[in-house]
């Protein structure tokens, strides 16, 4: 909301600045959101002048020399403004005037001296449609400009919070500074009744009174063809940024600012038939005051005539029966919608108006005779229409407040601090509450205008806002040592997995969690699920992998040059339609392993294959892991596998398949993997276990054997052997050597023999070296290489 | 008897160990000299024709002259060891200039970075760290915090949908929820996580971080609230700032706070970051509303605290001094390089 402060100070007006104002509404949960001076320049010495003479200047066509009295002295200035006459009133800048760091002086013009110059709006620094400022005919010659223009104005804006609807009006704003200044404050003008009207029920007929509560139609006729809106009301309304359209329509607008009431005003010759609330029927449209036309849904409910939809109740009037230039006999509407039949309703309509903002939030249904009253007063004075009469529907004949009790024992309680009676009902009348206060107890009377307080803990609110947060103490008696602090949470077995991640030179990212729908099924993902309402195409589905997230930074990182990349990144991946969200970790290694390098034995340092990933999961794993090859649809069939932890499959891992490699227009091939994070993280407390403290012995095996048969087939036997000496075996050599030993491959692995209870002798490890040819020969058919 | 007496022979050696400049001269020498058959063995048979008396006083001379030579050839072997040393390191040099070989540390992703020091400070006042999901049902979102059906507060968070009615949490809230219906208070729980807001623009981004934070015990009032948000801010930004609490309106709280701090930038004075209002905006926070507590099962009379919420970006923001929200997810090397500490 956005108001003139002047507006505001009519209503109430506190000796305070305006910085300590907006300080103080800000700290009492009105959040300034800036102000500014209503002149955009810092004037001295620009004033009032009327020109009293003006004649052609002898050597410049376009220039005129005029005389003005600015009230003290008469100034000769020459001007290329055209069009003046004797009598004008203008801005004048005298000589020694200032207007920001410009200082006028007396100037030469084609041999005339000029004292002084005009000031238009723009010099000035006010916003208006006119070139030169159009002043009262009241001022004084020799005032200066922004005062006699009663432009010495802030403009304030205020960002309500939508609990908070009852301060969408200079009231509003009003009874919120009686509150924080302790002032009382008061309408600037005399409040008038209409009760003498009789009731005329007939011409409204309400058909939903669940939502609309109130309808008061005023019938006005004899509107002065000749009405203008007065300069006053047209100030306020610009500097809330409303424009003037129609003198009807301001008055209508200007009393919704001051009260907070929306009112609309229908042209009676456009009307056939009284007024009828219900909802809208299929098939009904409306052509909108916006000049959209809409198809009006049957849930809408709508201000119709006998025949035909006039408005959409709460949003927005029609065009057909709006108020125009030949409005001679209006109806003003002045109706209590309430907050739950209105929510949501314009947007339905992809509107939002004054109007709906104020409904939605709630407007108090006690304002309705007032406002219509305020309104009808300023439409007589204005445009000189006279009120014929008012219908009247109102599905209740009084609007009960609600009665809530506030305990002090429970202020306390919840605030930390006592207050003591008399405070509390004060500040609690300031704000429209009618409190009752009796030994530490307070009956309060809720005014229908604060929707949002309907139990004790709201007025609890009221009183710590008003009292100020900042006058409250900081306490830390909300700290305690816990036990289950130590516990680790996810969040920390991520962060050590990350640190182990890092420290072998990998960077984390974080991609987004959506990612293209289209992109994900070209890489083989199927029935990713889908969002409803995506922010961008880019951006429509829930990634059931981590990896095209990586994929694609990957191709960014590529874009601007970096083809060596080593990523990770663990988070959520959303499966069997976002009914499974599972914590995965991902990992992207492609190009050079390392920088290139001034050394020159290692020009090429090589680059990540599928064991660089392999060994990562290895190194990273608590526990063993076993892998088997699998075709994936991201990958390359004969260079991934699956993970397996504890006999389950738990991820997978494999160079990406050269066809998306091609596609993708990527430069090297990455090496991936994405797996379940327990295998890094379930980590059972460590237990130490007396190790060996003889001296172990190793011993070389190299073998031809066929090229199908995979390392783990050979592992697997020499598990099964069980040997009581063998410790463990690495391969340290594989080769092919196609001419010699076709379809066959050499291995050669390094086996290590220790006892627990004595150093072991030759004989020994020789026996269980046999044993090992002789099964590898028997179930492999492997040959000894010399 | 030699030709030569013991005296002689010492000088000999002296003059000859002088002119052997190599190790292997200087052997040699050890040879000649003290060999089964060197000079020095050859001066001991000349000790048979010698009286006793005689003997003794030649044996004694004797040893001098070997000790003499082997504590000679000792230093002689350490001077010349060191000095072929020296020059065999002199041919080593190298240009320890040139750059070392590639053994560069990762980087943890700067919001990683914040979370941690966000938790730290936590645990340290007795806190556990809780989780929920990202996919939520509207009750977890937006029911059991008090947001009533089409509530403006509601709209104003541009809520992700599935076309099953489920969403993406637009806070993590819901996680307090789900915390306080199966844990019994004395509660202390953060949540951090991803969340969603169908929002994107310099300022927005549709995905980002947030730490919930809650705290159910007994009679925890607002003073509570208040001192340990301060010492939480004080403590992350490690600086006696100024710590403001404004009103505010969330529907799950009562009262409802936004709380500034003092800009870690201008420290108050005014600058672009905070918008010339010496203010910065960086965490919401209110005592639970009673509403909230009796839907969960608790009794609002009897249990009560306050919750808080803070943007893990926003921070990161200020901490780095970074200025564009969309660069966190971007995730350029030449960003996340700058993290790597």
């Amino acid at each position: 909301m956005k108001f003139s402060e002047q507006w505001l100070r009519s209503w109430i007006d506190p000796e305070i600045s305006t910085e300590e104002l907006t300080n103080r509404l800000s700290l009492a949960g009105l959040e300034v959101a800036g102000f500014r001076p209503l002149s955009s320049r810092v004037l001295k010495g620009v004033v009032v002048g009327k020109i009293t003479a003006t004649e052609p200047h002898p050597e410049a066509g376009r220039l005129s020399i005029t005389t003005v009295d600015v009230g003290d002295e008469s100034l000769q200035i020459v001007t290329n403004l055209q069009g003046l006459v004797v009598g004008q009133l203008m801005a004048v800048a005298k000589p020694g005037a200032e207007i920001d760091d410009l200082k006028v002086e007396p100037k030469t013009l084609r041999g005339v001296t000029s004292y002084g110059m005009f000031a238009g709006c723009d010099t000035l620094g006010l916003e208006s449609d006119t070139e030169l400022p159009v002043f009262p005919s009241s001022v004084c010659l020799g005032e200066e400009v922004l005062g006699a223009l009663n432009a010495i104005d802030q403009l304030i804006e205020i960002e309500l919070t939508a609990n908070r609807g009852d301060c969408l009006s200079i009231e509003g704003l009003a009874r919120e500074v009686a509150a924080i200044t302790n002032t009382a404050y008061e309408a600037p003008f005399k409040e008038s009744e209409l009760s003498h009207f009789e009731k005329i029920d007939d011409t409204i007929q309400v058909d939903a009174d669940d939502v609309c509560r109130r309808y008061h139609g005023a019938t006005m006729v004899g509107i002065n063809a000749d009405a203008k809106t007065p300069s006053w009301m047209k100030d306020c309304l610009s500097r809330s940024d409303i424009q003037t359209i129609h003198p009807v329509v301001d008055i209508l607008n200007y009393v919704m600012l001051e009260l907070g009431q929306p009112m609309h005003a229908f042209d009676l010759d456009k009307l056939e038939g009284g007024i009828v609330v219900r909802y809208a029927n299929d098939q009904e449209s409306l052509l909108l005051l916006n000049k959209e036309k809409v198809d009006l849904k049957s849930n809408t409910l709508v201000i119709a005539d006998a025949k035909k939809p006039l408005a959409i109740a709460g949003v927005m009037g029609g065009l057909d029966s709006g108020v125009g230039v030949a409005t001679r006999e209006i109806l003003i509407e002045c109706a209590h919608f309430t907050p739950e039949g209105m929510m949501g309703k314009a947007r339905e309509y992809g509107l939002h108006t004054d109007a709906s903002h104020r409904y939605e939030r709630g407007v108090d249904p006690n304002l309705v005779p007032r406002a219509l009253a305020r309104a009808t007063e300023l439409l007589t004075r204005i445009t000189g229409a006279t009120l014929q009469g008012v219908g009247r529907y109102d599905a209740e004949n009084d609007f009960p407040k609600l009665a809530l009790s506030l305990r002090l024992s429970q202020l306390t309680k919840w605030l930390g601090i006592s207050f003591d009676l008399a405070t509390v009902c004060d500040t609690l009348e300031y704000l429209g509450f009618e409190p009752r206060g009796r030994e530490g107890m307070i009956e309060v009377s809720v005014p229908r205008f604060r929707f949002d307080v309907t139990s004790e803990v709201d007025l609890i609110e009221e009183i710590a806002r008003i009292y100020g947060y900042e006058n409250f103490p900081s306490t830390l008696d909300a700290i305690r040592p816990d036990i289950r602090a130590n516990q680790q949470s996810i969040s920390e077995e991520n962060r050590q997995l990350k640190s182990k991640l890092a420290a072998q030179g990998l960077k984390e990212v974080i991609t987004y969690s959506f990612q293209e729908e289209t992109f994900l099924k070209d890489l083989g993902f199927e029935e990713a699920l889908r969002l409803s309402n995506p922010i961008t195409h880019e951006m429509d589905a829930m990634r059931p992998s981590i990896l095209p997230g990586l994929i694609k930074t990957y191709k960014h990182w590529q874009s601007h040059g970096e083809l060596s990349a080593k990523l990770f990144e663990i988070g959520t991946v959303f499966l069997n339609q976002g009914q499974d969200e599972v914590s995965k970790i991902a990992v992207l290694l492609a190009g050079g392993k390392t920088e290139r390098s001034w050394h020159p034995n290692e020009q090429t340092a090589g680059k990540f294959d599928f064991y660089d990933a392999k060994g990562l999961l290895d190194g990273l794993s608590l526990e063993p892991l076993t892998y088997q090859p699998v075709e994936h649809h991201l990958l390359h069939p004969g260079r991934s596998a699956t993970i397996f932890y504890a006999g389950m499959p738990v991820g997978f891992v494999g160079v990406l398949h050269p066809q998306w490699v091609k596609k993708l227009k990527l430069k090297e091939t990455p090496v991936l993997f994405e797996c379940d994070r327990e295998p890094f993280i379930e980590a059972k407390r460590a237990r130490y276990a007396a190790y060996s403290k003889f001296p172990s012995v190793k011993r070389d095996l190299a073998f031809w054997l066929d090229q199908e048969i995979s390392f783990q087939e050979l592992s697997n036997t020499l598990k099964k052997l069980s040997l009581e000496h063998l410790k463990g075996y690495t391969v340290f050599d594989v080769f092919e050597d196609k001419v010699n030993y076709p379809n066959k491959k050499s291995l050669a692995i390094a086996l290590i023999f220790q006892s627990d209870t004595y150093t072991l002798k030759d004989e020994v490890v020789d026996k269980e070296i046999e044993t090992i040819i002789d099964v590898l020969r028997k179930n492999h058919c492997v040959s000894l290489r010399e | 008897m030699s030709t030569i007496t013991l005296t002689d022979l010492q000088q000999k050696f002296d003059q000859e160990l002088i002119a052997a400049t190599t190790s292997d001269a200087v052997l040699a020498l050890k040879i000649a000299y003290l060999g089964k058959k060197g000079l020095v063995t050859d001066a001991f048979s000349a000790m048979k024709t010698l009286d006793n008396d005689a003997k003794k006083a030649f044996g004694q001379s004797i040893n001098d002259l070997k000790n003499h030579i082997e504590a000679k050839i000792e230093s002689k072997m350490t001077v010349l060891e060191a000095q072929r040393l020296s020059e065999k390191l002199k041919t080593e040099t190298i240009d320890v200039t040139l750059p070392g070989r590639d053994f560069s540390a990762g980087s943890l992703h700067p919001v990683t970075q914040i979370l941690s020091r966000i938790e730290r400070i936590f645990l340290a006042m007795g806190f556990v760290v809780g989780d929920g999901p990202e996919i939520e049902d509207d009750y977890h979102n937006f029911g059991a915090l008090n947001f009533a059906e089409h509530h403006p507060a509601r709209l104003s968070h541009d809520t992700f949908y599935f076309d099953d009615g489920r969403l993406l949490r637009t806070h993590t809230s819901p996680v307090q929820i789900r915390y306080m219906l199966e844990n019994k208070p004395p509660v202390r729980m953060i949540a951090p996580g991803k969340v969603y807001r169908c929002d994107y623009d310099v300022t927005h981004s549709p995905m980002f971080h947030q730490v919930e934070g809650l705290v159910i015990d007994g009679e925890t009032n607002f003073s509570d609230l208040k001192g340990l948000l301060t010492y939480f801010l004080k403590s992350f930004f490690e600086k006696e700032l100024k710590v403001r609490f404004r009103p505010s309106y969330f529907p799950f709280t009562e009262p409802s706070c936004e709380i500034d701090i003092s800009c870690v930038i201008c420290d108050g004075a005014g600058c672009r970051v905070c918008k010339n209002t010496g203010w910065l905006e960086v965490l919401g926070a209110g005592m639970v509303h009673p509403a909230v507590l009796s839907g969960v099962g608790l009794d609002p009379e009897k249990e009560q605290g306050f919750a808080f919420g803070m943007g893990v970006e926003r921070l990161a923001m200020l901490y780095y001094q970074i200025d564009d929200l969309r660069l966190f997810f971007e995730n350029e090397d030449r960003f996340l390089k700058q993290f790597a500490g």
